[in-house]
């Protein structure tokens, strides 16, 4: 895909498909009509959703569906399975390079303390809190970051979780275009230089739902 | 000498430096930049350590143009109550100025930064 890259003189280079995994694209990057074609179009059958609400119960999105007869009726979509959702993001891996990532956890290991840095080499995860709002961030590879604050009873409530890739994901896993350092390095940067804009173009998980990796 | 690294896929981020001796590169790395605020990148400058959003670009000058406001945090709340006289002490401090909300440019060879493609999602 680099060598790709730099013959399309495309310097913000060209995410890395996998067979069977579909690849969201931001629709800003030049290739990103090329990406969606590679999925096959949804046939239109004339059914039209009507209503879509998560069940806590069933810990799934319930959906109402009007048929072409104009006949109602309603159905679940599954809510994501964790073990699941992380086996296929496991499979996602073959999309980033070991170099990729080596020059990722360098970069981050310039850009927090040296013990917050262990934290995440032997975790995975690391937490800063925002002198601009009081929020603590838990910052976690290949997972949405946790956002919380304390409930003035001497917990942290979690607020909710902060879902974000730049340039592209995969489809029902929580694997980004980028490796998973670099997607941390995006949270974390966003975080200190526009935590606004960061929370703006997060997608904002209910703690409850099953996307949201807790 | 200022370097830009852009967060990218396939064989990970891009490091740009900003080389005076070398014009053709020096061209080359602004028309980047300037491509990357079109599409809605973030480019997060570091100002005296701490990371700052550049609003915009001047590519003939090779500048990036930064809020230029004093950084707020957050001040806890430290009124404390007097039992026995029950009058209440405020040690509260008035939190600092928000400043002039102008604007500051910063030459991008005397700077680090880092650039975030838009999200796709997730």
């Amino acid at each position: 895909m680099a060598m790709m890259a730099d013959q399309a003189n495309e310097w913000c280079g060209l995410p890395t498909p996998i067979d069977g995994q579909r690849l969201i694209v931001e629709p800003s990057h030049p290739a990103s009509a090329v990406y969606a074609a590679m999925v096959a179009p949804e046939v239109d059958d004339g059914r039209k959703v009507v209503n879509i609400w998560y069940s806590r119960k069933y810990k799934s999105d319930i959906c109402m569906v009007r048929k072409p007869t104009g006949e109602l009726t309603w159905g679940i979509i599954p809510g994501a399975h964790h073990a699941g959702k992380a086996i296929a993001t496991m499979g996602c891996s073959v999309a980033w390079s070991i170099e990729a990532e080596a020059k990722a956890m360098e970069m981050l290991a310039g850009l927090i303390p040296g013990h917050l840095f262990k934290m995440y080499f032997m975790t995975g995860m690391f937490l800063q809190t925002s002198a601009r709002s009081g929020v603590t961030y838990v910052f976690r590879r290949l997972r949405p970051t946790i956002a919380m604050r304390p409930d003035g009873e001497g917990d942290m409530k979690i607020l909710c979780t902060l879902c974000l890739h730049p340039i592209g994901y995969f489809q029902d896993t929580w694997a980004g275009s980028l490796c998973p350092t670099d997607d941390v390095i995006a949270h974390l940067l966003l975080m200190k230089g526009d935590e606004h804009l960061y929370w703006k173009r997060a997608n904002q998980i209910p703690p409850h739902r099953p996307e949201a990796g807790l | 000498m200022g370097q830009l690294s852009i967060l990218s896929v396939s064989q990970g981020d891009i490091k740009i430096s900003f080389d005076n001796k070398d014009a053709a590169e020096t061209i080359r790395a602004k028309r980047i930049i300037t491509d990357a605020m079109r599409r809605g990148y973030a480019l997060l400058v570091e100002v005296d350590g701490v990371y700052q959003r550049a609003l915009d670009f001047d590519e003939s000058k090779g500048e990036y143009v930064i809020a230029d406001w004093d950084p707020q945090t957050v001040q806890p709340d430290l009124r404390l109550k007097d039992a026995e006289t029950e009058t209440q002490e405020t040690t509260a401090q008035p939190g600092p100025k928000k400043g002039k909300r102008g604007r500051k440019r910063i030459p991008i060879e005397s700077t680090n930064a880092v650039g975030i493609a838009r999200s796709a999602g997730g």
